[in-house]
């Protein structure tokens, strides 16, 4: 039974770390635009970023709202009765 | 038909005012379980949401998904955030009090504004009064301008706080009483005798 503590800090973990990646990719395409399209002007990127920011806000107000999500992955183990593919849920761990 | 005398719908019109302005006390004045009209109901403690395995279980979602990058790096970083807070907020308390005081204030904020939706329009409300003051004030020097822009908030606050108002009016005439009470219970200056300050002749 992990701690509330821990579900919530890694729940920021994730945050930080999806905001990271969004912001890094809104930067990237703002770039990318400024340069093809708009004359190197600087909008592009710091509109870009604050995409990024938002998605990766957005993205964290619900994760924070629903605490019955676990996040984790599938792993095969072979099969079930019926001849269907079964799954183990492993839980994403720290 | 003759219409009624002038005086006579004057007078009616006076009383209606009167009586809507004591309705508008009346209500703001009452306390709050008995404005809202609902009533309580007691409950047998059987009744009370007491025990866990008498709710329905919590149905878990799953989302299959492998950890973002860097997740882990971010998890090392804030563990070790963690341990030197503790570290320190061990050694001084004072920090600990400030920090645990400024995040229940910022909850509490978030809290409030997200779940009452007349915030905004009150600030927006309070915002306008506070602007209308300072255009009034504008040909009257700095002093009269802040005095404008002052009342001008006091005057929207009030409207859109108006039990807070009586609230605060009320602890106000409290003050003052007591400050009164006390200033006249007060015992008189003995009269002292000067002492004598020159020197011996």
């Amino acid at each position: 039974m992990p701690r509330s503590e821990d579900e919530v800090g890694q729940k920021i973990d994730r945050c930080f770390a999806d905001s990271l990646l969004k912001l890094t990719g809104g930067v990237a395409i703002g770039i990318v635009a400024s340069v093809a399209f708009f004359k190197s002007r600087s909008w592009p990127i710091w509109f870009g970023s604050g995409v990024g920011l938002g998605t990766g806000w957005s993205n964290c107000r619900h994760d924070f709202a629903q605490p019955f999500v676990l996040h984790g992955k599938k792993v095969p183990a072979g099969q079930d009765s019926q001849g269907k593919p079964a799954y183990n849920i492993v839980v994403e761990k720290q | 038909m003759a219409d009624k005398p002038i005086v006579n719908s004057i007078a009616e019109k006076g009383d209606q005012v009167t009586n809507a302005l004591t309705q508008f006390w009346q209500l703001v004045t009452s306390k709050p379980a008995t404005r809202s009209g609902v009533e309580s109901r007691n409950l047998t403690i059987n009744e009370l949401p007491l025990y866990a395995e008498d709710n329905s279980p919590i149905a878990q979602k799953f989302l299959p998904e492998e950890p973002l990058p860097l997740q882990r790096e971010f998890a090392t970083i804030r563990i070790a955030c963690q341990q030197e807070y503790a570290r320190v907020a061990e050694r001084f308390k004072i920090v600990d009090t400030a920090v645990s005081h400024t995040k229940n204030t910022a909850i509490r904020a978030n809290e409030y504004l997200t779940e009452e939706w007349t915030a905004l329009p009150k600030a927006a409300a309070i915002t306008v009064g506070g602007m209308a003051g300072f255009v009034l004030g504008l040909k009257r020097g700095t002093v009269g301008r802040a005095f404008t822009t002052s009342i001008g908030l006091a005057t929207m606050a009030a409207f859109c706080y108006p039990i807070e108002t009586v609230d605060v009016l009320k602890t106000g005439a409290a003050h003052a009483e007591q400050t009164w009470n006390s200033f006249q219970e007060s015992p008189p200056t003995a009269n002292k005798s000067k002492p004598n300050l020159s020197p011996p002749k």
